[in-house]
């Protein structure tokens, strides 16, 4: 019988299994002598471990490594799902603010509320433009305005948080093209398939790039649909169709919303395994191919 | 402040609190409370599975200060700093946590409290952290996975020491979503018989919907 090695973190040890002891293994480390003990080989070992005096290079040793660990764990994904989960959560303080701007600007001229829906023209307006030249584009006569003549005061208060909201609009554009350009080198091939945008978002659901090539293509279907989906396993209601990719260009306008997303869902985890495995490129001819459906 | 069953438990007006190790730090945001010169720390059961057995009433703890914890799935801390509170200088707590995220808050805590050896890995296979380890008295598991009781079996079997004693909280949820959790305990209840005794069982209402604890014996 031959002795058994054991190597630690905290140094290697040499069990005799003839006498059944173990001792602290002095010298280096050949690659051939290091060998897979069974379990109950290991409960050997492990308890002449447990000694108050190796506690401190436990503690040491497995901090240091879980440092490196961590360390190493960032890459471009994490950079890739910050980036989307910001744009995303900009976009609601967009909305939030400019409702709050809407309201506060109609006590001033109402009229300009109505005519644009898109909060990125309206605040431009506001910022760019005073009342008299505004009333003459809306061709509303002045003493017609239900609005009130505020302050200038009092007006340059609500140009200020429409200054913010112009920030924020610039900001969100900047993320735009960084997160393109990020999620060229890391997943080419999906952004090619879904867009910048859903390849991002599905990431950012999955968590890892390895995550997510390991869901089946169903799952992918049903990201971001999880209440809907468990509301139907729990009661039987009518299951989901799209999760995420409802906002793909193809399954927003096709007929068939359901069997679109599932051929979509199925492609874009081919095109993300490809992008995990650093394959040959396959994003063009996928996308090509889906653009030719008729669903 | 009485003390509870358990050693360096203490119990206070329905809530439970553990003598703080580092002096004035919080962990957590949980309440601190001084009396008579030493530093009671509050345990929050609704967001400590450990802490919500205890306020069941569960038969034993399992671990004593001074001994050797395995702790699976040790998220950013909470419970783990009540374990090195109660194992205390001489201990030591292995806390495993496989999320990068959450483990840089649990390296945070570790710089403070002197007991703690962090391990990223995966608790699926104890074989790639076998040699970050050592024997162990006590064995914690909380993990939200649908294999919970397999990676619990196959942890105890290569670490806790025998007679050692283990606690698994199930999140039946996590197992099946569409099966009643009192069916989803009976079948890990067998499961855990075919390797271990079980001592006892715990519902977690109304602290934690739909979990349970098991404490288990190793044979």
């Amino acid at each position: 019988m031959k002795d058994l090695i054991f190597s630690s973190t905290i140094g290697n040890f040499i069990l005799n299994k003839k006498s059944n002891k173990i001792k602290k293994y002095k010298q280096k480390l050949k690659n051939k002598e290091i060998k897979e003990g069974n379990i109950e080989e290991k409960r050997q070992i492990l308890p002449y471990l447990k000694n108050k005096d190796y506690f401190k290079d436990f503690i040491e040793k497995n901090k240091e490594f879980t440092k490196n660990e961590i360390i190493k764990s960032i890459n471009q994904e994490n950079l890739m799902i910050q980036t989307v989960n910001n744009i995303q959560e900009i976009e609601k303080c967009i909305n939030m603010l400019s409702k709050r701007l809407r309201e506060w600007y109609s006590l001033y001229l109402p009229e300009l509320d109505k005519s644009t829906d898109k909060h990125e023209i309206f605040t431009n307006l506001v910022l760019r433009k005073n009342k008299t030249q505004l009333l003459n584009q809306l061709k509303v006569k002045k003493d017609k305005c239900l609005g009130k003549d505020l302050d200038k005061k009092d007006i340059n208060e609500i140009k200020f948080l429409a200054g913010e909201i112009s920030n924020l609009h610039k900001l969100k554009k900047k993320h735009e093209t960084y997160l393109e350009d990020i999620t060229k080198q890391c997943m080419p091939n999906s952004q090619k398939v879904a867009g910048t945008m859903i390849a991002a978002k599905l990431l950012a659901h999955a968590g890892t790039l390895l995550r997510l090539i390991e869901f089946p293509s169903s799952t992918i279907q049903l990201l971001g649909a999880e209440k809907a989906l468990f509301r139907h396993l729990k009661t039987g209601a009518r299951c989901p169709k799209h999760g995420i990719i409802i906002g793909h260009e193809l399954v927003a306008k096709a007929k068939n919303k359901g069997k679109m997303a599932r051929i979509l869902a199925d492609k874009i985890l081919i095109a993300a395994k490809v992008d995990y495995f650093k394959g040959e490129p396959i994003g063009k001819t996928l996308r090509d191919k889906l653009d030719k459906l008729k669903v | 402040m009485k003390q509870t069953k358990h050693a360096k438990i203490f119990e206070d007006r329905g809530r439970i609190y553990t003598i703080n190790l580092v002096k004035g730090k919080k962990v957590y945001g949980e309440r601190l409370f001084i009396e008579r010169g030493i530093e009671y720390r509050e345990w929050d059961i609704r967001r400590s599975k450990l802490g919500a057995a205890i306020k069941k009433n569960i038969k034993q703890l399992g671990f004593k200060p001074g001994n050797v914890v395995l702790y699976l799935g040790s998220a950013s801390g909470t419970t783990v700093s009540h374990v090195s509170d109660i194992i205390g200088p001489k201990g030591l707590i292995f806390a495993l946590e496989f999320a990068p995220r959450v483990m840089r808050d649990l390296m945070f805590m570790c710089n403070d409290r002197k007991n703690i050896a962090p391990i990223l890995a995966d608790a699926h296979q104890p074989q790639k952290y076998e040699d970050k380890m050592c024997m162990v008295d006590f064995v914690f598991q909380d993990i939200a996975q649908k294999d919970q009781a397999e990676i619990f079996l196959r942890n105890c079997e290569l670490f806790l020491k025998d007679d050692g004693l283990a606690i698994i909280a199930i999140k039946s949820r996590s197992i099946d979503i569409t099966k009643k959790p009192t069916l989803i305990y009976k079948i890990v209840e067998n499961k855990l018989k075919e390797k271990m005794d079980v001592i006892d069982f715990k519902t977690l209402d109304p602290f934690e919907r739909d979990h349970c604890v098991f404490l288990c014996r190793k044979r």
